[in-house]
C-alpha cells in the first residue's frame, strides 16, 4: 500500500507539473517597474542594548513609589506656596480629588512612556 | 534559505536590483497559487505584482523563523483572496461523484496522455476542481509543501488540509478519467 501511495504521489506531481499554468513572459520585468516606483526599504537598526541597563518597564515599576512621592511633594509645596484666597478655596474644595488626578495621570502617563521606549529600544525581547 | 538571506540584506543594503532573484525564483509558484484561487490570467499576475510588492516591504521585518517560501505564498494566498472576493464572476464547479480508480487505470490514463494536449487537459481538470483543492494539490505535489506548511499558507486546519487532500487528488484522477473517457475505452 506504501508503494502505491508512493507511486500516485509521483505520478500525480509529473502530472501537475506537465499541466503548469505560465505567466506572462513580461510578468517579472513588470514586477521590477513596479519595485523601482517603490520607495527603498532600509533596515532597521536597533539600538543595542547596554549591558547594564535595565528594561525600562522595570524602570517603571520601581518608579510608582517615587511618583507618588513627587505628586505628594508637589502638592505639599502647593499648600505652603499658596497666598491666594481664591486658590485657598479651590484647593480645599477639590484637595482630594485633584490629588487623584495627579496620581492616576503621572501613573498611566509614565505607562505609556516607559512601554514605548521598550517598544523602540528592545523590539525583540518578550 | 542561506541565498535568500543574502539577497535580503544586499536589498536592504540598498540593492535594488538583487530583488530580481527573488522575482525569478516564486514568480511561477505565485502565479500558480493565484491562479488556482482566481482562474483568471489577468487578475493572478496582477495579484503576483501586488505580492511582490508587498513582501519588498515586509522584507525588514522577516525575521526567518519560518521559511521564506512559506512567508511569501501566505502573502499570495491572502492577497489572492482578497481579489477572488472583489471578482463579480463566480465560477460553478460540477461534482464528480465518487468513483473507485485502480493504480492500473491511473498508469493508463497518464500513458494515454503523452500528447501534445497534455497541459491542456490537465489544466482543464484542475480548473473542474473547486479552488482549495486545485490549491492544496498544487502546494503538495507541486512545491512539496508539508502539511504543516501548508496550514501556515492558507487558514486550514491540519485534519481539515489532509482530507481536502485525499479528496482533492480523488476528484483529480476522477476527473481526468471522465475527460479521457473516449480516449480510454480500448486501454481500459
Amino acid at each position: 500500500m506504501k508503494e502505491y501511495d508512493k507511486n500516485i504521489d509521483q505520478l500525480t506531481h509529473d502530472l501537475l507539473k506537465s499541466g503548469m499554468e505560465t505567466p506572462s513572459p513580461d510578468l517579472s520585468a513588470r514586477i521590477m517597474q513596479r519595485i523601482a516606483q517603490e520607495i527603498p526599504v532600509l533596515k532597521k537598526t536597533y539600538l543595542l542594548r547596554p549591558v547594564s541597563f535595565p528594561n525600562f518597564m522595570h524602570l517603571f515599576r520601581w518608579g510608582v513609589a517615587g511618583y507618588v512621592g513627587i505628586a505628594v511633594f508637589i502638592i505639599f509645596v502647593l499648600l505652603n506656596t499658596s497666598t491666594s484666597e481664591t486658590m485657598t478655596y479651590i484647593w480645599d474644595s477639590y484637595k482630594e480629588m485633584i490629588i487623584l488626578v495627579l496620581i492616576i495621570v503621572s501613573i498611566i502617563s509614565s505607562i505609556f512612556f516607559y512601554s514605548a521606549l521598550d517598544r523602540i529600544f528592545f523590539p525583540n525581547r518578550n | 534559505m542561506e541565498e535568500e538571506r543574502q539577497w535580503i540584506i544586499k536589498i536592504l543594503a540598498g540593492d535594488t536590483a538583487c530583488f530580481s532573484c527573488f522575482v525569478t525564483k516564486y514568480q511561477h509558484m505565485a502565479y500558480m497559487i493565484a491562479y488556482r484561487i482566481l482562474e483568471n490570467r489577468e487578475e493572478s499576475e496582477e495579484v503576483v505584482q501586488d505580492s511582490f510588492v508587498k513582501m519588498y516591504h515586509a522584507l525588514p521585518d522577516f525575521q526567518f523563523g519560518s521559511k521564506f517560501s512559506t512567508w511569501f505564498y501566505k502573502i499570495i494566498y491572502h492577497t489572492a483572496l482578497t481579489a477572488r472576493r472583489r471578482q463579480s464572476v463566480f465560477i460553478d464547479y460540477k461534482e464528480v461523484q465518487p468513483e473507485q480508480v485502480s493504480e492500473e487505470e491511473v498508469n493508463s490514463a497518464s500513458r494515454a496522455l503523452e500528447r501534445e494536449d497534455r497541459k491542456e487537459i490537465i489544466a482543464r481538470v484542475l480548473n473542474e476542481l473547486p479552488s482549495d483543492e486545485s490549491l492544496l494539490l498544487t502546494l503538495f505535489y507541486l512545491e512539496e509543501c508539508s502539511i504543516e506548511e501548508i496550514y501556515q499558507i492558507t487558514d486550514f486546519t491540519v485534519s481539515n488540509i489532509k482530507v481536502k487532500l485525499f479528496r482533492a487528488r480523488k476528484h483529480f484522477y476522477e476527473k481526468l478519467k471522465f475527460l479521457m473517457k473516449h480516449e480510454m475505452e480500448e486501454i481500459l
